[in-house]
């Protein structure tokens, strides 16, 4: 017998606790080598991804990376915990600390080749389905050619090679930080009742409802400004919720004796309390990674779905052009061609103006002017009242779908320059919401009266933009045109973004979500099966002291099946905390996030929930068996 | 001489600083059976860890088979362990991923004994200790008895110069008791191995040579074993009534 078999004989017993994390070593594996294989594809250099895409690409196998060091690291601490106990003997039996480092390098290694082999061919054999779904993705003509990359197998190799060789090394701090002493002294070493501090409750408790309360203003600017507070409050409010508030809450059970001493409660939550510290930690992992999850899949997913209603809201004209080269005519002619039946058209001229008054426009001096008449027009086209603007006053219209909506007093004066001559008027208010397409010189506009907007126009030589936008009857038919007319801007030197339409954001909203929606679910993945492999570790490394309360339990005349009860408690707590508590974390943050969308959409992430629920009790049943099993 | 200690002490804790062993002087030469008895809390698991170099003294001088084992480094001490000392536990402390055969081997794995020699050596002591037939078997099919001596197999196998016993029948019946202990004597007679034994129970106690009585870390007294056994036993319990276990105190029981 030599190290080696000695290794390999200490997996073999422990196989039942190495599963899950073999199961998630693997996944890892296979989704690293996935993501790889993409990254050292021949295809990247013909330049048909587009970048942001790739970006993506390198940043989840990243992500990736950082995971699999996070948590093979985690599992191999739980593990040597789990082993305290033989290691010690090993070292009191004189084997010196390298020795014991080399007999966990052998073991991880072993586990993690095999890992790496099966999450290898895995990976080999999805890289067909992978690519397939990528070309989809990314709406490619013909699908990328699957190829064994023998780089992509050497990077993943490597990489979980070197994975295997840093956190065995760096198992020796953990080992010489056990005392061998442990194995001779008394096993059961006293824990201390764990306490909360009202105060904690407190923060916990005041970090979470201000996190819930800033996120609710669904505007995207208020947001923006707010969210790293937001996700540090939150985690700082969930982290202590699980370490004060879980313990305030059994203290608070006590009080109630009628409950508390009822059936095999007592045994439950003293058991939960004095685990809490460890357990708390466990949680709150889990928390998170199931917040991220239901998060960016439900965002991401949303979104996606949502993108033609999002598309519409954003741009109601099918078709916006400004300073269209081609006259009414050949625009008449073209609207023929494409088969295209006008609903609306509406023209009206935007008057390029600068202002160089600071207090209203900190960064850009360019002010877009347009008449009162043309702001009724468009209030009409959007069902709404029209207003009536009195000569030298001056309504701001911010016309963009990530403002709220609404519409807010103002009391305020401001200049505009139009060649010498300055202009004072008077702000009187502010309108938000979607008018017309946003481009550039629509997003901020100011509405004077007809007589100023005329008198403005003829006292200089300031540019004055021709805007068109057209309704359609048939708008989905609409793509051929916009793109000839944006093949025509381009002929002409002119930008392309000076033409939008409804069904090209659209095409921009699905365009951008559908990659993330894909690269989120497999980190959702990734991550899911990493929170039940923990929980997992937890309850396998819990179990001896389990089995010896079972036992107890049993000779005081508790029935095997009540003891059992026990556990299964346990289990199901441990399950079902993080994913209430992630899901309702991700509830508030996809409120947050579906600011464009005027209105939080459950529809899709009530899908994915359930799915996740599903899968999540599977783990559950799969995790109760063995554990049952194991007892 | 196997074992030379002169003043050793263990100071705990650095501002409330509490003297688990004060000043212990101990020799034992080669071939004894040493038993060490005293109440709890008296120092005897402070003793043996010292003794087993797992803690390092506070101060005094620590010699073990001519070795000074004060100033070696862990690495040092491991191999020192590996070839010096055999231990064996209260509660067994053998791997369940190994079989009983395995598990007696680990000395000679670590020592990196070539494995005709294993196989030697495993079978000669496994027919001697009665344990052939569970060799194959798993710690946790066999009995407690059977557990026990897979482990002194285990402390024993590399023929180390001290061995180290920390209540070896604690967790073990009347009967399986008095078989290890056989066993212990006759390997102690046969083979000149030394044993350091800590116990509680006086009729294991009294398989020794020579008994130390140890009381809050300090040496106390100490008898040697006469030409019968019962007579060794009768003093082991007069001594140990008169130094009290947790409920007796000394002063009472001279009243």
């Amino acid at each position: 017998m030599t190290l080696k078999t000695f290794a390999y004989k200490n997996i073999h017993h422990h196989r039942t606790s190495y599963s899950a994390y073999f199961l998630s070593c693997i996944f890892a594996v296979c989704v690293f080598y996935l993501y790889a294989a993409l990254l050292f594809h021949p295809m990247l250099k013909k330049d048909i991804f587009p970048d942001s895409f790739l970006f993506l690409m390198y940043l989840v196998e990243i992500i990736v990376a950082l995971f699999a060091f996070l948590f093979i690291g985690y599992s191999q601490s739980a593990f040597l915990r789990n082993r305290k106990q033989d290691i010690g003997l090993l070292q009191i039996l004189g084997m010196p600390i390298r020795q014991v480092v080399r007999l966990i390098f052998w073991e991880n290694i072993s586990v993690g080749a095999l890992a790496l082999l099966i999450g290898l061919l895995t990976g080999l054999i999805g890289s067909k389905f992978f690519f397939l779904v990528v070309s989809f993705v990314l709406q490619l003509s013909d699908p990328i050619p699957v190829q064994m990359s023998f780089k992509a197998i050497l990077f993943t190799t490597g990489f979980f090679f070197c994975l295997f060789l840093i956190l065995s090394w760096g198992s020796r701090l953990t080992i010489q930080k056990q005392s061998i002493s442990e194995v001779l002294r008394e096993k059961a070493q006293e824990k201390r009742q764990p306490i909360f501090s009202v105060w904690l409750v407190f923060i916990s408790l005041v970090s979470i409802s201000v996190a819930y309360y800033l996120s609710f203003p669904s505007s995207f600017v208020g947001v923006i400004k707010h969210l790293i507070f937001i996700i540090l409050l939150l985690l700082i409010g969930t982290y202590l919720g699980y370490t004060q508030l879980s313990v305030a809450g059994i203290s608070l059970l006590e009080r109630f004796p009628k409950w508390f001493y009822c059936g095999i409660n007592m045994f439950l939550f003293s058991q939960l309390r004095y685990r809490l510290k460890d357990n708390a930690r466990i949680l709150f992992l889990v928390t998170i990674f199931t917040s991220i999850v239901l998060t960016s899949v439900g965002v991401s997913l949303t979104y996606y779905n949502e993108a033609d209603i999002v598309g519409e809201e954003q741009a109601p004209y099918h078709l916006t052009t400004i300073d269209n080269p081609l006259n009414s005519k050949q625009i008449e002619q073209k609207l023929q061609a494409y088969r295209m039946k006008t609903k609306a058209h509406i023209q009206f001229l935007i008057l390029a103006l600068k202002t160089d008054d600071r207090r209203k426009n900190v960064n850009n001096p360019n002010v877009s002017i347009i008449s009162n008449g043309t702001l009724n027009s468009l209030l009409k086209q959007a069902k709404k009242k029209p207003i009536s603007i009195h000569a030298k006053q001056v309504v701001q219209i911010w016309n963009s779908g990530v403002w709220e909506s609404g519409e807010q007093k103002q009391a305020d004066s401001f200049t505009v320059q139009q060649g010498k001559q300055s202009f004072s008027l008077q702000w009187i208010a502010s309108i938000k919401g979607v008018f017309f397409n946003e481009h550039d010189l629509t997003r901020v506009m100011w509405a004077v009266s007809d007589q100023t907007f005329r008198e403005l126009q003829q006292a200089g030589q300031s540019p004055v933009h021709m805007v068109d936008g057209y309704q359609f009857f048939n708008p989905k038919q609409s793509m051929p045109l916009l793109e000839s007319i944006q093949r025509y801007y381009q002929a002409h030197h002119l930008a392309g973004k000076d033409v939008s339409g409804t069904i090209l954001v659209q095409k921009f909203f699905r365009d951008l979500f559908s990659p993330l929606l894909f690269v989120s679910v497999f980190i959702g993945m990734l991550f899911f099966l990493a929170a039940g492999s923990i929980l997992y570790f937890r309850l396998y490394i819990e179990l001896p002291s389990e089995r010896k309360q079972v036992k107890l339990l049993h000779k005081l005349g508790l029935q095997q099946k009540q003891g059992e009860k026990i556990v299964v408690r346990q289990i199901q707590i441990l399950f079902m905390l993080p994913f209430v508590v992630g899901t309702i974390h991700s509830l508030a943050a996809l409120n947050l996030c579906s600011f464009l969308l005027h209105r939080p959409i459950y529809t899709s992430y009530f899908g994915l929930w359930v799915s996740y629920l599903l899968l999540g009790i599977i783990y559950y049943v799969w995790t109760k068996r063995q554990i049952l099993r194991a007892l | 001489m196997i074992l030379e200690a002169k003043k050793l002490s263990k100071i705990y804790g650095n501002a409330a600083a509490y003297r688990a062993l004060d000043q212990f002087d101990l020799m034992i030469e080669k071939g004894e059976f040493v038993g060490i008895m005293g109440p709890s809390g008296s120092g005897k698991s402070t003793l043996l860890q010292l003794l087993g170099t797992i803690e390092q003294p506070s101060s005094g001088s620590l010699m073990i088979d001519g070795q000074d084992v004060r100033g070696m480094n862990q690495n040092q001490l491991a191999d020192f362990r590996r070839e010096k000392l055999g231990f064996i536990f209260q509660d067994f402390q053998l791997l369940d991923s190994l079989s009983i055969k395995e598990n007696i081997l680990i000395p000679l794995v670590l020592n990196k004994v070539s494995s005709a020699e294993m196989e030697d050596r495993v079978q000669k002591l496994a027919s001697y200790l009665g344990i052939e037939s569970i060799l194959h078997k798993r710690p946790y099919e066999v009995s407690g008895g059977q557990k026990q001596r897979a482990a002194a197999a285990r402390a024993l196998i590399h023929n180390p110069s001290l061995v180290l016993a920390d209540e070896p029948t604690g967790n073990l019946d009347s009967k399986s008791a008095k078989d290890l202990m056989e066993i212990l004597i006759g390997i102690n007679r046969e083979a000149k191995t030394t044993i350091l034994m800590v116990t509680h129970d006086p009729v294991t106690a009294s398989y020794c040579n020579r008994i130390l009585f140890i009381k809050d870390g300090k040496w106390l007294s100490e008898i040697y074993q006469g030409e019968k056994r019962a007579a060794f036993f009768e003093q082991i319990l007069l001594m140990q009534s008169s130094l009290g276990g947790e409920q007796y105190d000394a002063k009472n029981i001279r009243l």
